[in-house]
């Protein structure tokens, strides 16, 4: 059985992490500094899970990632210390990198909680093949999501090359979203993502909702999310038309 | 006869009204929207689309125009249009759904924050002009020679 930590440590680290959730910003470097040396008293590998779940948080992704890995190297697989790394690498919306750990480390799939926000990753990365390679293995029930990889495929007439390149330009679509939010020390309290459908015509939106900050703040935030953005050359028509939008959660 | 600047100004007013009912924020932004077509539907320079490929309506188009520029400037707006015209879409299609204060300013906003933009980009374009007539109209004269002597 793999190691437990004493409840007190995790729980006050991840009452912290909550915390920060709630307001939407991130673990200030003085708060980290507190916090990880509360972690460093608890045992490895569980230290590191911990560890990840708190860089996350603090948005120092190396460091989220690099932990993450550290602990699914150590071999121990404990179901809620994985769904703590996964989830803290979702929450800041580094899809990519949960999609990235898992494939390097399969078993993350063997868990339903780590396996819907895998899925969910997936999906926001449009990673068909590996949304159809998570549906087709497991059973993912009770798992809601608002559209499924048939609808994205479909969204991109089926064009597999398309969604290729799609999926390549979302991968730095959240570089560039975690870096503007990093920039500024906010967490994005969630994501909307969908495909939009009116008459004849469908488009892609996805949408960030802040809580915490000003109208100004947000607006100021998308602004600069899109000057990073624009950075990037699309081609496609499917690709031009996607909306990319920072929201004030009410 | 109307221009880009009149819809946004209609925005303005509306918003500034007191009683902010549902259906005058979702025509903020329908106006916000329309106010950015208008303007960027007239900017210069936007590459020309393959008519060969999939008919899109006019307003996708300019989107893409705008996303496909070498202009890194033409390029955001693109995305500013893309957002705007999802959020037209909310305002006008999805009536079911609540449709915020938020979004009715973010509209006005945007749109008056392109706008300037779009203003900046055109003043300087106009002094590079004028900077090249300056330059045609004045020309250096050359230098006069001078023989040089030979020291012996």
């Amino acid at each position: 059985m793999a190691p437990r930590l004493p409840k007190t440590v995790k729980s006050k680290i991840f009452d912290s992490l909550n915390e920060s959730i709630s307001k939407g910003i991130a673990i200030s470097a003085f708060k980290l500094e507190a916090l990880v040396t509360n972690a460093n008293s608890l045992s490895v590998p569980g230290r590191y899970a911990v560890l990840s779940a708190l860089y996350s948080h603090a948005l120092q992704y190396d460091l989220a990632y690099q932990n993450a890995e550290y602990y699914m190297e150590s071999g121990h697989n404990d179901s809620d210390f994985i769904a703590d790394i996964i989830s803290g690498l979702t929450n800041v919306n580094l899809f990519n990198k949960a999609v990235e750990l898992s494939k390097k480390y399969p078993i993350i799939l063997e868990y339903p909680r780590s396996r819907q926000y895998i899925h969910k990753s997936a999906l926001y990365t449009l990673d068909v093949e590996y949304c159809e390679h998570i549906i087709l293995k497991y059973n993912l029930e009770g798992h809601n999501m608002s559209f499924n990889y048939g609808e994205i495929l479909h969204f991109f007439g089926n064009d597999e090359k398309l969604v290729s390149r799609a999926s390549a330009y979302f991968n730095y679509v959240y570089s560039s979203l975690a870096d503007i939010l990093a920039e500024y020390s906010v967490l994005g309290k969630s994501v909307v993502f969908g495909v939009s459908q009116v008459e004849d015509y469908s488009s892609l939106h996805l949408a960030i909702n802040i809580n915490g900050q000003c109208f100004d703040n947000v607006l100021d935030i998308e602004c600069k999310w899109h000057k990073k953005l624009a950075q990037y050359v699309v081609v496609d028509e499917k690709l031009c038309g996607i909306a990319f939008s920072m929201e004030i959660n009410c | 006869m109307i221009s880009p600047e009149d819809f946004l100004e209609h925005s303005n007013q509306l918003y500034k009204l007191d009683e902010k009912s549902e259906i005058l924020l979702r025509n903020v932004a329908r106006n916000s929207y329309y106010a950015l077509y208008h303007k960027l539907v007239k900017i210069d320079g936007l590459p020309t689309l393959d008519k060969n490929k999939k008919e899109f309506g006019s307003h996708e188009s300019l989107i893409q125009q705008l996303r496909m520029s070498e202009d890194l400037g033409f390029r955001e707006w693109g995305l500013t249009l893309a957002n705007l015209k999802a959020t037209r879409t909310k305002a006008d299609y999805k009536i079911k759904g609540s449709f915020s204060d938020h979004d009715a300013r973010k509209s006005i906003k945007i749109v008056e924050k392109t706008f300037a933009e779009i203003t900046i980009k055109n003043n300087d374009e106009d002094n590079t002009e004028k900077l090249k007539k300056v330059i045609k109209s004045t020309p250096v004269p050359p230098p006069k020679r001078t023989k040089l002597q030979v020291i012996k």
